[in-house]
């Protein structure tokens, strides 16, 4: 299969309270053209930094990429002059945001969010051909009655509504890849998997590359066909769906995978994870997983594990190391 | 929206007669009364004249009962005369309102001219030398008590360089001026007023405009902007500035009392026949007809801005909908 995107050795940092947060360590990954790649790990374990590196969002004074190559069919996107990214922003790679409440403009109309994001890729259209595209894109998105919800402001649709909106925005210019960081988490469930379903409806008319984020390691096994583990800003595990549910190799998946409820398990034996995400102001020496991990070796102290190839399978730990 | 429109004007009457009611009570518990001016250093007053002089004006009553007889004036818009000179209190302040309001809206509108771009580019430009530099500048003018900055620049432009006038607003020929003389001499009396008034109250309007810039400039929503390929500029003045200067109208509405209000030892200062210069002579011949008259009218503007910027607030929100 071919990459349409390969990250290498990606590191980000973050600047809060005049700390410096490294959000995103070294983290190499790559996407296959029209997979779903989903990305899982606990909140602030780097996630939703990594999305935003990847369409240059990530401003100066807020934070900074220190190092690494983000490959988008083959071109490096750091070396990329504004206005390229401003060309491929919209366009090539689209973005869903979490939350539906705060990520559309509350003083703008749905139909003037929709048209700008299509003058923005395509100036030369009438005005009833953007229109137009604004209507479809709606359709698209399988919202009915598109004329009284492009005039709409945000806070005059429901949340459900707001999303598949801002999926119009995200996919009205045809893009190669749709980044949905978290898109369900801020909805109610009933909704949740309806919007799941568009994704990958869309997906599937669109012949979209999909990266899903989500802390959900269930919901990720069943949209998506490979999955990457996150812990501390580090990717620990990328597999397979498939094996990362019947054979994980990280502890930290491993523990994961034992957390989820299960129907028939009385709630008496639900495994939990001991311990705290790190702070990552502070982390531990050696492995970032040591302190919460099971299998904890003395070298796990000392030593950050290199990733190993197992089984098809990236790990980062030492218990693979060959 | 009418219906609130409606409420609210309704409300403004109570609160109208409490503002009314604790300022003719403080004025009074301010010691002195207007016959003293006449009476007090004057040794051939009797007391029995003195007597007669505070029954004619009614001090001889309490203090509540002054007040219910002016209120009985009031509600038909009669504000009495003042006690020094017997003319009509709202006639004094025709006489004056206009020059005040010339003066604060000419300078109203160089601060927004001045503060929203200041307080923009100081928020886009966080921390950069551009924002050092204004908020040392804007702070500057904060600090810098009006009195003394207003002197030491008729020293200059009007002692030292002979470039402007140094007080009133008109010149003494300013009636023998054609019609383009008398604008210009205006203007030369504007100048200091306007820019010192101007410069001292940047620092309310900039740093405002900048913290609300700086927190919409947070928003996921402005991530979204960029994120669908639109160029900083119209991420900045349409999906940034456009909600970072919503609470402005709030603001613009708060103003509108200052208006007519100005600064007491301001235009005290500068000889400039505004409603500031009015009521600081008011207040010190305790003239409680003018001093009420002032006041009230003040109050009035302040509770008319809140309601019309309450209503531009929902006109400008398409979230905001009153019931």
């Amino acid at each position: 299969m071919m990459n349409l995107l390969e990250i290498k050795n990606l590191s980000v940092e973050y600047y809060r309270n005049n700390k410096i947060i490294p959000a995103v360590r070294d983290v190499s990954l790559n996407v296959f053209q029209e997979e779903t790649l989903a990305i899982v790990g606990e909140s602030g374990c780097g996630k939703s930094t990594l999305a935003q590196s990847i369409l240059g969002l990530i401003f100066p004074g807020e934070g900074r990429i220190t190092k690494g190559e983000i490959l988008y069919n083959s071109d490096n996107l750091l070396e990329f002059s504004e206005d390229r990214w401003q060309a491929i922003r919209g366009k090539d790679i689209s973005i869903v945001f979490q939350d539906p409440f705060s990520s559309l403009n509350p003083v703008l109309t749905i139909r003037e969010q929709i048209i700008e994001t299509v003058e923005a890729h395509n100036s030369y259209l009438s005005k009833a051909q953007k229109n137009e595209i604004a209507e479809n894109s709606l359709v698209e998105v399988m919202l009915s009655d598109q004329k009284r919800i492009l005039d709409s402001y945000p806070h005059q649709l429901s949340g459900g509504q707001r999303q598949r909106a801002a999926l119009a925005m995200a996919i009205v210019n045809r893009p190669q890849m749709l980044i949905a960081d978290e898109p369900t988490t801020a909805l109610d469930v009933t909704i949740q998997k309806e919007i799941l379903d568009l994704l990958d409806k869309l997906k599937n008319d669109l012949s979209l590359t999909l990266i899903l984020i989500t802390h959900n390691l269930p919901l990720a096994s069943q949209r998506s066909q490979r999955i990457a583990v996150m812990y501390a800003g580090e990717v620990v595990e990328l597999g397979t769906r498939e094996q990362i549910f019947k054979k994980p190799f990280h502890p930290y998946t491993k523990g994961l995978l034992q957390s989820i409820p299960k129907l028939n398990n009385p709630v008496s034996s639900h495994f939990v994870l001991s311990g705290q995400p790190p702070d990552l102001t502070d982390l531990p020496v050696g492995c970032k997983f040591w302190p919460r991990c099971p299998d904890v070796m003395e070298i796990c102290k000392k030593h950050e594990p290199e990733e190993a190839n197992i089984e098809h399978s990236n790990v980062k730990c030492f218990l693979y190391k060959k | 929206m009418l219906v609130y429109i409606i409420r609210r004007i309704l409300y403004i009457i109570p609160l109208l007669i409490g503002i009314t009611f604790i300022t003719f009570g403080v004025m009074h518990l301010a010691p002195g009364k207007a016959i003293d001016q006449i009476t007090d250093m004057n040794i051939k007053v009797s007391s029995e004249s003195k007597a007669r002089l505070a029954e004619i004006y009614g001090f001889d009553k309490p203090w509540y009962v002054q007040y219910f007889n002016w209120f009985k004036r009031f509600v038909i818009l009669d504000f009495g005369e003042s006690f020094k000179d017997g003319r009509p209190a709202i006639k004094k302040i025709a006489e004056r309102l206009p020059a005040s309001l010339l003066l604060n809206i000419l300078s109203l509108i160089l601060i927004f001219i001045v503060a929203l771009p200041i307080g923009i580019f100081s928020a886009i430009k966080r921390n950069s030398l551009f924002d050092k530099g204004m908020t040392v500048l804007v702070f500057l003018g904060f600090s810098v008590p009006t009195f003394w900055l207003a002197l030491l620049l008729m020293l200059l432009f009007g002692l030292k360089l002979g470039w402007l006038p140094i007080s009133g607003l008109r010149s003494l020929n300013y009636s023998e001026f054609s019609f383009i003389f008398k604008i210009i001499d205006l203007a030369r009396h504007l100048v200091l007023p306007v820019f010192i008034t101007a410069f001292t109250s940047l620092a309310g309007l900039s740093r405002y405009t900048r913290s609300s810039m700086l927190d919409i400039i947070r928003q996921d929503y402005i991530k979204m902007a960029y994120a669908k390929g639109l160029p900083k500029s119209r991420v900045i003045f349409r999906h940034a500035v456009k909600n970072a200067l919503l609470p402005i109208v709030t603001i613009l509405g708060l103003s509108l009392p200052s208006l007519i209000g100005g600064g007491f030892i301001f235009e005290t200062i500068f000889a400039y026949p505004g409603m500031g210069r009015l009521g600081y002579e008011a207040i010190m011949a305790r003239d409680y007809p003018v001093v009420m008259a002032v006041g009230t009218i003040a109050a009035l503007l302040t509770l008319v801005g809140n309601l019309l910027a309450d209503i531009t607030y929902a006109y400008v929100d398409p979230r905001i909908r009153y019931k």
